[in-house]
């Protein structure tokens, strides 16, 4: 199938979103396994989840986990996509 | 005698398949329905409806990656001959991905609830190893779904049919739909066994 003619869209954008899903799901096990070690860092996970997640104190600080993983991604993937995305990075 | 050896186009080929995929479904509704009451279907808790659509997305999510995963063989191996085919996969699987998730979430309500008959307060007490090592790990896997199933869509609609000729892109969706698929069966399966052990 050709693409002949059209604009070679560089691959830094590709490489953004796919390095954002590693450093988010970085983050969401590192946060899990703080959590296991210290109960006050458990806490303030928790207390992150609880400001705006419906329903959050019931699940506890899952809820907290949930948003470091989601933050981390959606951040780190728009930070990346800003710094990448006119870059040919790999072939 | 004229013979016409012209492929007769069919405006809508897919019209009749589908209007056979809905007879059958519906037959499928009224025979589910007329012997298992909906009430009955879905159980007595009071999170049974949500845990009935969690049940019901990841079903379908089920299904979805594992063409899924077909269609990224193709695509990584270079014989993929429908790319609209892949844009939609991951387009669904992201949906399905985020609304499993949510209603994840909502269930999982009830299963950490602080009673005695609760399905964490069960596990704890009888099998502690089903909710430490089982449910603890499939909480968290459950999350890897999300990012690399967006990730895979963004990619295959921002580079459009570009992808079919790089290789690193190409190789970059069917790795991100590939640990999809993976996490995505770890959590199903686990999820089955422990809702299997006690359900919410």
């Amino acid at each position: 199938m050709s693409t002949e003619g059209s604009t070679k869209v560089p691959n830094g954008a590709a490489v953004a979103a796919f390095l954002a899903v590693a450093i988010g799901s970085l983050v969401l096990a590192i946060v899990a396994f703080a959590c296991d070690l210290s109960k006050p860092f458990e806490q303030v996970v928790f207390g992150i989840g609880k400001l705006w997640m419906p329903g959050a104190a019931h699940i506890g600080p899952y809820s907290g986990k949930e948003t470091l993983g989601l933050a981390a991604w959606l951040v780190s993937w728009i930070v990346l996509h800003f710094v990448l995305r006119k870059r040919q990075l790999v072939h | 005698m004229n013979i016409d050896t012209s492929e007769r186009q069919q405006p809508w080929p897919q019209r009749s398949l589908l209007f056979v995929v809905i007879v059958l479904l519906a037959i499928a509704a009224v025979i589910v329905l007329a012997t298992a009451p909906f009430a009955t279907l879905i159980g007595p808790s009071a999170y049974a409806l949500s845990g009935a659509l969690h049940g019901m997305f990841a079903f379908l999510l089920m299904v979805v990656v594992t063409i899924g995963l077909y269609v990224a063989w193709s695509l990584f191996v270079g014989r993929l001959k429908a790319f609209s085919d892949l844009q939609l996969i991951t387009t669904v699987m992201a949906t399905l991905a985020f609304l499993t998730i949510v209603f994840g979430n909502w269930v999982y309500i009830a299963y950490r609830a602080n009673t005695p008959d609760s399905p964490r307060s069960y596990f704890l007490a009888k099998m502690p190893d089903v909710h430490k090592v089982f449910f603890e790990f499939k909480e968290y896997v459950a999350l890897f779904t999300l990012p690399l199933s967006v990730a895979a869509a963004y990619i295959v609609w921002r580079y459009g049919k570009q992808i079919l000729e790089r290789d690193w892109t190409r190789t970059a969706v069917a790795i991100l739909v590939a640990l999809h698929f993976f996490y995505f069966v770890m959590a199903f399966g686990l999820g089955a066994a422990v809702t299997k052990l006690k359900a919410v």
